[in-house]
């Protein structure tokens, strides 16, 4: 069995889709209560136009976190005409929806309405949007912030998801190697999850380690095809930290500074804390050494051992190296590949 | 071209005593020389161009005796000696620089004259080993040259059946001698005539094995006195039949083949014996005052001489292969097996021939109508004379019968199905049918080919080839693919069930050469372990259709190289 066959198996156990039997909880109460917010928005004249997920869920990068609760971004979006000028009236009537519905920790928060549901591990996050002509602006300010802190802020949910999720820029395989950056992603933020405290884990944004993935992804394939999950993830870890995030503020102090890839094009680190950039700086740099390390060991049982340092249990360590822990014979992953290339 | 001055200067003050021929008309140049005492002459016709290694005649050669590597030849009633220094074709010389290419061939000549001259033993053993060619030289080539079927050159008597009138080639155009112990009978019967109402017999022929030979005559007049020393190298017990059986003979007619082993290996040759009147066979200097002899160009047509001149390999001969596909694949696999000399090849397809073939198929026209299997297995008996190749209509799933397949050496799937060729696989499995299996296929587009070669028991099987890159659990699509699944790639020119994949013959070629390269390494135990091999074609064609790639056809730089198939990640081998 290959290192590799673990990193799929590691990634199996960590990675969150919308189907997966332990999201179905969240997904029956997101389900519910956009049908309460959109009931909600339409009685008081700002009928729904669109809703889709936003973040991690809608671009196949969520992970499991080892304690904390699922989180639900869903979007939703009124038409540009019958938005009024202060957004947080907006915001007002979905968060009467959530204390409705029993939502503990219930607030307004600048770019979102946010509340965590009491009887279950759900976090759930909705941002508002006003649409026109395909132009999309964010319902922007807290309950009780000052007028010219209450704006409609130009934004582009879609492209940052598209942006995530384009593949166009990958030659050979493309589906193939989209995949293998999204898994990375994964690798990333169980990382984050493991190595920092509560706290600073917070601060290290899910979307800033996505964007930096993104823009620094290595992917690795040998000449048959076959993927390299942890040479990937050392060489886009290395890379991360030659791309210019983190600037250095002396006495071994860092600042990262990570840009959103569209538009509004801010900062997603802006407001950050020296002491995030130099925690983030440090244990990404130690995380590349131990990866270097993974890669020079040549048994597959210290690798693991190695790997379930820096990613936790999830990560198992096999007690051999034989061939009872292969993959399970013919879990197809689809029903039937259509048209084959296959002649003779 | 250097003039002749300029040449015979240049030979001089090389050493060379050399002059020209007093003669303005003839361009001729003489050089002579001593070997071992004897006075030599050899003679070069100046040519306008130098197109060869620049030729030198031995003068007065027959003053020598018998020189290993010279032929006498005569002109204009004058005989030269013609001296065999290389295959002329496989040298290339420097035309550019006539004086150079003139004294490195005169010098080449004086080598092997020397060395002839000098060397008895040497010269002795060259002549036999080249015993063959110089037969040639005394044969009358305008003799009707015989076939001769016989495989082991025992002491026999030969019914010659006469070629057919008017024909100019093919078997047909030759004598044929056929032995007992032939096994082309059931072809002759078929299509060479030899109901001897067709080609009636031309005469009585008789095998004479040699147990020791003499060279072979310079001249066709010393035939008779050759043949009489021949005599005393025929075995004891042989030379009893001979008189006793043979020698009782009457006819006007005899053939005594002979085969003896040279230093190259068995030769054998030809004595064309004719009388004005019958007489017994001619063993003795009295009754060979009769006859008229002729050496006759003979041509040995058995499975030991012709496969192993044609690159085949006899040990293939008596090992079983099954060929499931008859397609533009499957049908130059069959052809390749065949000709690399597989005889026992079954081959599976339930497919008829059509017009729709025409383009990327190895069969004629002829077959339109018939199943490619059985038209396949008859071409194949027709053109490599001993196949037993046949065919049936049966497919891939109807051959899950383990008894059946364990009787073959190797099985190659040709079929380009990866769904039956997985339900195959998980059959051989489950039933312990430890059968060596090739799976070969190409792609649309002329992108590449492909073929694996699963030994049971051995690391690597067909499934380490459908694991799935990206789950490491089993795919539906080989990851040895270079064209990505989930594309439409069939073309569809007549609406549903006419739908084909765009190839073309020579990517069908190129896939079979590289499967039949397996297949062969394999049963010559060249090859031990699982393997796979890919081709890899342009890329035009592919993004002219907007077909995606996979990441293995931009890395891959290894077409032709057989690797492992194994991946340590393959649940039934790994």
């Amino acid at each position: 069995m290959s290192i590799q066959a673990k990193f799929i198996k590691f990634h199996d156990k960590i990675k969150l889709g919308r189907e997966d039997t332990e999201y179905k909880n969240a997904r029956e109460k997101d389900d519910s209560i956009l049908k309460d917010v959109k009931k909600a928005l339409k009685e008081e004249g700002y009928p729904v136009i669109e809703d889709f997920l936003q973040g991690s869920q809608s671009t196949a990068t969520a992970v499991k976190h080892p304690v904390d609760d699922f989180d639900i971004d869903r979007s939703v979006v009124i038409a540009f005409d019958d938005a009024p000028d202060d957004p947080v009236k907006v915001k007002k009537i979905i968060i009467k929806v959530l204390e409705d519905r029993g939502f503990k920790n219930a607030k307004i928060k600048k770019p979102c309405v946010t509340a965590d549901y009491a009887s279950l591990s759900l976090h759930i996050d909705i941002p508002l949007y006003r649409e026109q002509n395909g132009e999309y602006e964010l319902a922007v300010g807290k309950k009780n912030s000052k007028d010219e802190n209450k704006i409609w802020s130009s934004s582009d949910p879609k492209g940052l998801r598209d942006w995530i999720n384009n593949k166009d820029d990958y030659i050979g395989s493309a589906i193939d190697k989209l995949k293998q950056y999204k898994r990375i992603v994964r690798y990333l933020k169980r990382w984050r999850d493991v190595k920092f405290s509560n706290d600073v884990a917070k601060k290290v944004f899910s979307i800033a380690l996505t964007v930096m993935a993104k823009e620094q992804f290595k992917p690795n394939f040998d000449e048959n095809g076959k993927a390299s999950d942890l040479i990937a993830f050392r060489d886009t870890v290395g890379a991360m930290l030659n791309g210019f995030y983190f600037g250095y503020q002396g006495s071994d102090q860092y600042k990262v500074l990570v840009n959103l890839p569209t538009s509004p094009w801010r900062d997603i680190f802006d407001g950050s804390s020296v002491n995030t950039g130099t925690q983030f700086y440090k244990k990404l740099t130690a995380l590349k050494s131990k990866l270097d390390k993974v890669i020079e060991e040549e048994d597959l049982i210290k690798q693991c051992r190695l790997l379930n340092a820096i990613f936790g249990d999830d990560f198992e360590i096999p007690s051999s190296s034989s061939k009872a822990s292969t993959i399970a014979k013919a879990t197809y992953v689809t029903a039937g590949a259509a048209g084959t290339s296959q002649g003779a | 071209m250097a003039d002749i001055d300029s040449i015979v200067q240049y030979l001089l003050e090389k050493g060379f005593n050399c002059q020209k021929s007093p003669i303005d008309l003839f361009k001729i140049i003489s050089v002579k020389l001593t070997i071992s005492s004897k006075p030599v002459e050899l003679i070069h016709f100046l040519t306008d161009e130098i197109t060869g290694l620049p030729i030198f005649s031995l003068s007065s050669p027959t003053e020598y005796g018998q020189l290993a590597h010279v032929s006498i030849n005569k002109f204009m009633g004058y005989e030269f000696g013609s001296i065999c220094v290389n295959d002329r074709d496989s040298v290339s010389v420097n035309f550019s620089m006539p004086l150079l290419a003139i004294e490195e061939s005169l010098n080449r000549h004086i080598a092997i004259l020397t060395k002839s001259i000098t060397d008895p033993e040497w010269n002795r053993q060259e002549l036999l080993r080249e015993f063959s060619s110089n037969w040639l030289g005394v044969c009358d080539i305008k003799s009707k040259q015989i076939l001769l079927t016989s495989a082991s050159g025992k002491l026999e008597e030969v019914d010659v059946l006469r070629s057919l009138a008017n024909c100019d080639y093919g078997v047909n155009s030759y004598h044929l001698a056929q032995t007992k112990d032939s096994d082309l009978s059931v072809i002759a019967r078929l299509h060479w005539n030899t109901n001897k109402a067709d080609r009636p017999i031309a005469g009585k022929a008789i095998i004479l094995p040699l147990i020791d030979v003499e060279p072979a005559p310079l001249k066709k007049e010393d035939l008779k006195c050759w043949y009489l020393s021949a005599l005393l190298n025929v075995k004891n017990d042989d030379k009893k039949i001979l008189n006793e059986q043979y020698g009782r003979w009457s006819s006007r007619e005899y053939w005594i083949i002979f085969n003896v082993e040279v230093p190259s290996g068995k030769t054998w040759f030809c004595l064309h014996f004719q009388a004005k009147q019958k007489h017994q066979l001619p063993l003795t200097a009295k009754q060979l005052e009769h006859w008229k002899v002729k050496a006759i160009p003979l041509r040995l047509f058995n499975k030991e001489n012709v496969l192993p001149r044609g690159g085949a390999n006899l040990d293939l001969a008596y090992r079983r292969v099954a060929l499931i596909g008859a397609g533009s694949v499957g049908g130059e696999i069959a052809h390749k097996l065949s000709s690399a000399g597989i005889q026992h090849l079954d081959i599976f397809d339930s497919d008829f021939y059509s017009i729709d073939n025409l383009y990327r198929h190895i069969l004629p026209e002829e077959f339109l109508g018939l199943t490619k299997a059985h038209g396949l297995g008859w071409q194949l008996q027709r053109q490599f004379l001993w196949s037993q190749a046949k065919g049936s209509r049966r497919k891939l799933l109807d051959l899950r019968k383990r008894q059946e397949l364990l009787s073959y050496d190797l099985i190659i799937i040709a079929i380009g199905s990866p769904t039956h060729e997985r339900l195959f696989k998980e059959y051989l499995i489950e039933n312990e049918v430890d059968v060596p299996v090739i799976n070969t296929w190409l792609e649309g587009f002329g992108v590449g080919g492909h073929a694996t070669l699963d030994i049971p028991d051995a690391k690597g099987c067909l499934l380490c080839s459908y694991l799935c890159q990206e789950t490491l659990a089993r795919g539906l699509n080989s990851n040895l693919n270079f064209i990505e699944a989930n594309q439409n790639v069939t073309i569809n020119l007549a609406g549903c069930g006419e739908q084909f994949i765009s190839y073309g013959a020579i990517c069908s070629a190129q896939t079979a050469l590289m499967a039949s390269d397996l297949a062969i390494k394999f049963l010559e135990e060249k090859l031990t372990t699982s393997s796979k091999v890919s081709w890899k074609g342009s890329d035009h064609d592919a993004k002219g259709n907007n077909i995606q790639l996979t990441h293995r056809y931009y890395q891959f730089s290894e077409s032709l190289q057989i690797k492992s198939l194994h991946d340590k990640d393959c649940d039934a081998c790994g």
